[in-house]
């Protein structure tokens, strides 16, 4: 916490090198964190690095004293879920998979290597229902509080606990079949 | 193995990497991004508006009443036997009843706080910590949220019972209400002198507890810079404390703008986000 307050200051400054830490800090939590939102790899690394950019931008408004890590979960976790929107949105228009089909060609290598549980773990995310997996992943991945997590989903903490316990109920029960398979 | 912990612990073991070139790739983005922000940065010569740093609604509530306590431990100050005194009473009442827009910035050691408020219009704004805004029109009944990263502005009516500043109808009510139970108690010595803040010149008031109970939500030593020329509040210090230890500075900054951010857009919200009813949870 003190480690990154220092590296703000210093990045407010416009000092490259602390931008740099910051980076290198965050974006293994923050891509695990998006994949298990998205469970597509190339749509999550779209998030995060959209986040980091927006981040970067922002240095005059980011102050020193917050939670950064909070902070930048919290933008995964809205573009994530404006992401899955606009897709919902477009569903049946066909024009998103063509516009995806051309960025995955103009792609350079993929970004994020996942290890095998990670895959298992992200498959296994995508069956329960978006605001179940929203709720766990930001409990267990990106440490936030029920509160924290209650504000986001504009809902109150005793629905938020509910949708944690039958997000993790159901995750548990695809993920033993799938080790008993 | 608690069930839950298998889970946790299959979150823990899910490793990632990365790829290095695309590594570089990403981060030279992102340096260019904060390069380009950094020089229209210094080419701007207006001041920026602050964000905030509000973690709770418990620090939104501490950070209001700091507002009040600050303007209202001013007036007591002005009412107070003093010799010298070089701002009146009556000057300062006049100078807060032609103003209608306030805005602050309120900080302690763990967080900050940025609110805006129109007497005339009755509208809140607060920003919090992570950029998140929520926009009050008291007039329309309407709450208008948006939080960072987000696409949507969701609308909900205020919620039932809560008052525009706390009930306080303008901030000269709010002073007097305050210095009311102030001098009742009596608690406070009051000293003023001249000095600067930040180069300005002011009237440095100081009010020290010399009776009462100590706490940590109770005022030890109470700071306030009043402009000299404009008559009104412009900075306070309210440090709390537990039998005389020091356990919090509060530091609040005052800015009478004529107008202030228009709509939640103005605020800091971007224009593509759209305002949509809030979804029920």
């Amino acid at each position: 916490m003190v480690e990154d307050r220092l590296l703000i200051w210093k990045f407010k400054l416009g000092n490259r090198d602390a931008l740099r830490r910051l980076y290198e800090k965050y974006k293994n939590d923050l891509l695990k964190l998006a994949i298990a939102l998205v469970n597509d790899v190339n749509t999550a690394e779209d998030i995060v690095q959209d986040v980091f950019v927006g981040f970067a931008q922002s240095a005059a408004k980011i102050q020193p004293r917050g939670n950064l890590k909070k902070y930048l979960v919290t933008c995964v976790a809205n573009k994530a879920r404006n992401r899955k929107r606009d897709q919902q949105r477009h569903e049946t228009s066909g024009i998103d998979d063509l516009d995806r089909a051309i960025s995955d060609v103009n792609r350079p290598e993929q970004w994020a290597i996942l290890s095998e549980e990670l895959e298992l773990l992200s498959n296994a995310m995508a069956q329960i229902p978006y605001e179940q997996r929203e709720v766990v992943t930001l409990y267990m991945q990106g440490q936030m509080t029920f509160r924290q997590i209650a504000k986001i989903q504009n809902a109150s903490v005793n629905t938020i606990q509910g949708r944690y316990r039958y997000g993790l109920n159901k995750l548990r029960s695809i993920l033993n079949s799938k080790v008993k398979q | 193995m608690k069930p839950v912990d298998d889970i946790k612990k299959f979150f823990k073991n899910a490793a990632i990497d990365t790829n290095a070139k695309t590594d570089e790739i990403v981060l030279n983005k992102v340096l260019t991004a904060h390069e380009k922000a950094m020089n229209i940065k210094s080419a701007a010569s207006k001041p920026n508006i602050r964000r905030t740093i509000m973690k709770s609604p418990i620090t939104k509530l501490a950070a209001a009443a700091v507002i009040i306590a600050a303007i209202m431990l001013g007036m007591y100050a002005l009412t107070g036997s003093v010799d010298g005194t070089s701002i009146t009473i009556a000057q300062v009442r006049q100078a807060i009843q032609d103003i209608d827009w306030v805005q602050m910035v309120g900080r302690s050691e763990e967080e900050s706080v940025s609110a805006w408020y129109s007497f005339a219009l009755k509208v809140q704004i607060l920003v919090d910590d992570e950029g998140r805004i929520v926009y009050f029109d008291f007039n329309a009944g309407k709450r208008l949220v948006w939080n960072p990263g987000n696409q949507d502005i969701y609308e909900s009516p205020i919620d039932e019972g809560r008052q525009f500043a706390g009930g306080v109808s303008n901030i000269f009510e709010g002073l007097t209400k305050t210095f009311d139970s102030l001098e009742a108690k009596g608690d406070y010595k009051v000293t003023r002198k001249l000095g600067t803040y930040q180069g300005q010149e002011v009237e440095i008031w100081t009010a020290r507890r010399v009776k009462g109970k100590a706490g940590p939500t109770h005022t030890e030593i109470f700071t306030m810079y009043i402009d000299v020329d404009k008559k009104l509040p412009i900075a306070a210090t309210d440090v709390k404390g537990a039998d005389g230890d020091i356990q919090r500075t509060n530091d609040v900054e005052f800015k009478y703008p004529e107008t202030g951010p228009a709509d939640i857009y103005e605020a800091g919200a971007p224009r593509s986000a759209k305002i949509k009813p809030s979804p029920k949870p």
